[in-house]
């Protein structure tokens, strides 16, 4: 953030609920294993009667607001006064702020006024931080249009650390593109992605996000602009387990599942993800459907329902986005062999295989290869179409 | 039990047993026709000691199939 | 061949089809209104292992008339008409005809029989069934309109079918094996296969011994072991007071039967000949004072009663009979001895005595078809004393093939060891009951027995034996007794029922190294001659054992260790474990 972006009265935060983790940790990296803080029977002796919280490792959140968020990347933290006006314990949440309350224009420098208050809007702590900003040499461009560049091209992979979303990861930097992976609790399966990504020597990023609760899209499109300026693609390859369940089994709660994760979900990210596009009078958009709708299975209603509906909502969307330069598209596999048909039995996928003209089941690369046509330059005047990979099994 | 199955296969199908593989089907084996699976299901229910009905009949299109179908069976009687 | 699954029958028969490619064939052609695929490998196989090049040919489905238009020359029409299905669900649909259309049935098929007897009245020999409709009646006791149809064409195929036409009775196979092992409903549904492998195998062996004998291919003679196999017991152990042989003894009523099947056989010139691993006095002994035995010494035209292998003596007998061992049937109780025949003579039809005895006289029976003649002449009758005379013009004529190559096959594994509580009873029971390859005889009682388990200076060593077939189980015993710098073989027995693979020798192999072992070199060894133990005479002497002295029926021996172990050869094809 350049300093002329800044103005007096900007507000960040981050929350953050401290554990018995936090503490270990902190006691870990610092060696500050004061009783007070760390034994009960001690504490119990004293007048605070609990262990109390690190002051500092509450404090050290605000090199998180003034790191990542107010003023974020580039923030030189030069000085910072600190009060620890009342204890913290280990369960509380804390609500860490910083508001801009002086800036320097020709020095580059804010000040900010640091404040933590827990779950009772009791403050714990207060201070007053100084930053300078420095500044990159040339500084980038806010918004690229689409570049004709494959090396700057960032795609976006929802449901990165599912079967089809790993094949589409690494098929993707293969083919030179920069990526975010989204995960939402697999990290350690996230970042081992990542990494393998960068071995090809594109940026990646792993950005963990629950894409049901909307507030978290803010914050996934923050570390998403945070990393890259530019969005060339997206694709969709979040999912949740398929059970089979017969109608009359079947709760809402299952078909609100599948509708929240692709449509909900795909709604919220795009309102943040095509107005960019739309700038940059380009973007293309990937949906991963199924085989399923066309050739439906029994006890699947709430899956079927969701996709059908998500490939409406494509078909919608790329007539809609079409003028403006943005490719909407689909990929309908068969039966695939990922975690998501664990609970298939081993019986049903070998016939499924056996049934298919091309004698097995998809795999995932068969559809990240699928996923790396339709975003590449050979299927620039297809939107609105469905690539069927399914071994020959629907025909039309 | 898939040794068992892939001596009566290569029997049956009157090839060496290296052929039976992952993945033989009737499409790898020719002697695997209708009266070659008649043969294998007579073999398989004789020496599995299991009696198969007629939809596990039809399920066995492959070598990996007729394995699940006779787990699936050992299982069941089990 | 009952013995063998679906499949293994279906890879043999096609091996069998190789190895016979150069022969001369034998058509047979499989005609039939149901799907009747499986009976040509079946059909094949039981042909083939009588060495008869056979090839079954399927004719086109339900198209029997047509079909034995084309049939010509020596081939031979295997034909399954079922009435069940002149129609589809004919023999349900037949119950609610009225009498008219019943009797248009009926011409209409006595009409196509006819034809049918006409093409194939120039055939050498034609398999047909008789009708049956028990699959359709056989749940309810009064008659229905099916089995009265069955019926009538039953009585018009007596009465019509030309000679060559040989009627068989299914009836008999459903009543053998029970209908539900003959059929298969489901089967027959989804593909019109009415019968079920094991009706086919049954149908074969009834149809097989008739096609043989078109070709001469008869069993002529059977050659049988003694013990165990003639009379229940061994002669050589148990005495010949002691043979189960008549309904007096426990068990011996079913080898009496057994001699009266054969001794019919002898009537109708079946030659029988004894091969046996025994003394030869032992046995006479028995044809001397069992007034129970209901063959006699003289109704076994040879005698083979030595300890030479027993596909050798086979060998000779053939050449003494002047006949091909393909005409051979062989009866043993041993596993051992039936695989030795097989695997060196497979064209000798083996027969083991099996172990649930009371199957014993229902196997023979069951397998008196293979001796089955078309034509009876005087001269078969005559066969007896025929081959008495040649006998004795020919000399004896010895083949050996290689042993050693058969041992191998067998994987013979044996197992060492050492003072094992389990065995303990095991092995004085052995001190007591073996006779024949027993050195010393000592017999011992558990209390001794358990002393030399105790003792430091004792080593009791026991010996069990396995092979691809089976395991024999414990069938050996060594005691060695050490005293100062001396090793002493108390006691060394093996079961004659592993004799002849060279086990013996590597038995001694492995106690010489035990000894060896314990820093010992000089072992002494003893054999004490007995009425039964005559086969182990000069064991020691064979070993390389150097003879110190003898008085009366006693014989001393010694050697070192390393003299042994250096002259000894080692017997590659036995696994020895310890």
């Amino acid at each position: 953030m350049t300093i002329d972006k800044i103005h007096i009265g900007d507000k960040a935060s981050i929350k953050h609920k401290i554990t018995d983790k936090d503490i270990e940790q902190f006691v870990d990296l610092t060696g500050d294993n004061n009783k007070l803080h760390v034994n009960e029977e001690y504490a119990r002796k004293t007048e605070f009667k609990h262990p109390v919280v690190h002051g500092m490792l509450g404090a050290s959140f605000i090199s998180t607001v003034i790191g990542t968020k107010l003023p974020g990347d580039g923030a030189l933290w030069y000085a910072q006064t600190l009060e620890f006006l009342r204890p913290a314990r280990v369960g509380d949440t804390i609500t860490v702020t910083g508001e801009v309350i002086g800036k320097n224009d020709s020095t580059k420098t804010v000040e900010i006024k640091t404040e933590i208050l827990n779950q009772h809007k009791q403050v714990i702590t207060t201070g007053v931080a100084r930053v300078k900003l420095v500044e990159l040499q040339k500084a980038p461009e806010i918004i690229q249009t689409g570049t004709d560049e494959k090396s700057e091209r960032v795609v976006i992979i929802l449901g990165a650390t599912g079967g089809i979303g790993q094949a589409a990861a690494l098929k993707l930097a293969s083919e030179g593109y920069h990526l975010v992976l989204h995960y939402n609790t697999n990290k350690k399966l996230a970042v081992s992605i990542r990494e393998a990504v960068q071995k090809t020597g594109r940026k990646a990023i792993a950005v963990q996000a629950d894409l049901l609760d909307p507030s978290a899209v803010g914050s996934f499109m923050e570390a998403v602009n945070r990393e890259f300026t530019s969005i060339y693609g997206f694709v969709n390859c979040s999912s949740v387990k398929i059970p089979s369940v017969k109608f009359t089994d079947l709760e809402w709660s299952y078909l609100q599942d599948h509708l929240d994760i692709n449509i909900k979900c795909s709604f919220h990210i795009l309102k943040e993800i095509l107005p960019k596009m739309e700038v940059q009078k380009f973007g293309k958009i990937v949906f991963i459907t199924t085989q399923a709708i066309e050739t439906p299975n029994s006890e699947w209603l709430h899956y079927i329902t969701a996709k059908s509906a998500l490939h409406g909502f494509a078909k919608a969307l790329a007539i809609e986005y079409a003028p403006k330069g943005i490719q909407v598209n689909m990929v309908s596999p068969g039966m695939t062999d990922t975690d998501l048909l664990s609970e298939v039995p081993q019986k049903i996928k070998l016939l499924s295989a056996a049934k298919t003209p091309l004698r097995r089941l998809c795999t995932p690369g068969d559809v990240a290869n699928s996923i790396a046509f339709l975003l590449s330059d050979s299927a620039n005047f297809i939107t609105g179409e469905t690539i069927r990979v399914n071994g020959g099994q629907v025909m039309i | 039990m898939e040794e068992k199955v892939r001596r009566i296969m290569s029997s049956v199908f009157l090839v060496d047993i290296e052929k039976i593989d992952e993945n033989a089907s009737p499409e790898t084996l020719p002697k695997w026709d209708s009266l070659g699976h008649l043969n294998l299901i007579t073999s398989i229910e004789e020496e599995f000691g299991i009696t198969l009905d007629d939809e596990q009949i039809i399920e066995m299109l492959n070598y990996k199939l007729v394995l699940e179908v006779i787990r699936e069976c050992l299982k069941a009687s089990s | 061949m009952n013995a063998l699954t679906f499949s293994e029958l279906f890879r043999l028969n096609e091996e069998l089809g190789e190895l016979l490619r150069e022969k001369e064939a034998i058509s047979l052609k499989i005609l039939s209104n149901v799907t009747m695929n499986q009976l040509k490998p079946i059909l094949e196989y039981a042909l083939r292992s009588e060495s008869l090049n056979a090839v079954a040919e399927m004719t086109s489905y339900d198209n029997i008339l047509q079909e034995s238009m084309h049939i010509q020359g020596k081939a031979i029409p295997v034909v399954f008409w079922e009435l069940c299905n002149l129609k589809s669900s004919f023999a349900f649909e037949i119950e609610y005809y009225t009498p008219e259309e019943i009797s248009r049935y009926a011409e209409k098929t006595t009409k196509e029989l006819e034809l049918l007897f006409d093409n194939l009245r120039q055939s050498p020999l034609v398999i047909f069934n008789r009708f049956s409709h028990i699959l359709f009646t056989n749940h309810t006791i009064t008659g229905n309109n099916f089995e009265r149809f069955v019926k009538q064409l039953n009585d018009f195929l007596i009465q019509h079918a030309p000679p060559n036409f040989l009627l068989i009775d299914l009836d008999r196979i459903f009543s053998a094996i029970s209908l539900d092992a003959s059929v298969d409903l489901r089967n027959y549904y989804s593909s019109k296969v009415l019968y079920t492998v094991n009706f086919l195998k049954s149908y074969t062996s009834q149809i097989v011994p008739v096609i043989l004998s078109t070709y001469a291919k008869s069993r002529k003679v059977i050659i049988l072991d003694c013990d165990n196999t003639l009379w229940k017991g061994i002669v050589g152990e148990d005495g010949w007071e002691h043979l189960a042989i008549s309904d007096k003894d426990k068990d011996g009523i079913y080898f009496k039967e057994v001699q009266c099947i054969l001794k019919s056989l002898i009537k109708k010139g079946i030659v029988l000949c004894l091969c046996s691993k025994n003394n030869a006095e032992d046995v006479e002994e028995v044809f001397q004072h069992r007034h129970d035995m209901v063959l006699k010494s003289d109704d076994f035209v040879i005698k083979k009663i030595n300890w030479n292998d027993k596909a050798s003596n086979i060998r000779e007998i053939a050449g003494e009979l002047n006949l091909g061992t393909d005409s051979f049937i062989f009866v043993d109780d041993s596993e051992f001895e039936i695989n030795l025949v097989k695997e060196q003579l497979p064209e000798v039809k083996t027969i083991q005595v099996p172990v649930k005895l009371f199957h014993y006289p229902r196997m023979i029976l069951d397998h008196l078809p293979l001796c089955f003649s078309l034509s009876f002449t005087n001269e078969d009758l005559a066969r007896v004393q025929m081959y008495q005379q040649e006998l004795r013009r020919t000399t004896e004529k010895s083949r050996f093939q290689d042993m050693d190559d058969y041992l191998a096959s067998l994987g013979i594994k044996v197992v060492i060891s050492e003072k094992n509580p389990e065995e303990m009873e095991r092995l004085t029971q052995l001190t007591q009951k073996t006779n024949q390859f027993n050195l010393t005889t000592k017999r011992y009682l558990p209390g001794e027995m358990q002393q030399f388990y105790q003792s430091s200076h004792t080593d009791v060593l026991s010996l069990s034996v396995s092979d691809k077939f089976g395991n024999f189980g414990i069938t050996g015993l060594c005691i060695i007794k050490y005293s100062k710098n001396i090793a002493v073989i108390d006691t060394l027995l093996l079961s004659c029922r592993i004799l002849g693979r060279n086990i013996e020798s590597v038995f001694l192999m492995e106690i010489v190294k035990r000894v060896y072992m314990k820093r010992y070199d000089l072992i002494q060894a003893t054999y004490k001659k007995t009425l039964k133990n005559g086969i182990v005479e000069s064991f020691y002497d064979k070993s390389g054992f150097a003879l110190l002295g003898s008085d009366n029926d006693e014989r001393r021996y010694e050697t070192t260790c390393r003299k042994f172990l250096g002259n000894a050869r080692p017997v590659k094809y036995i696994k020895v474990i310890s």
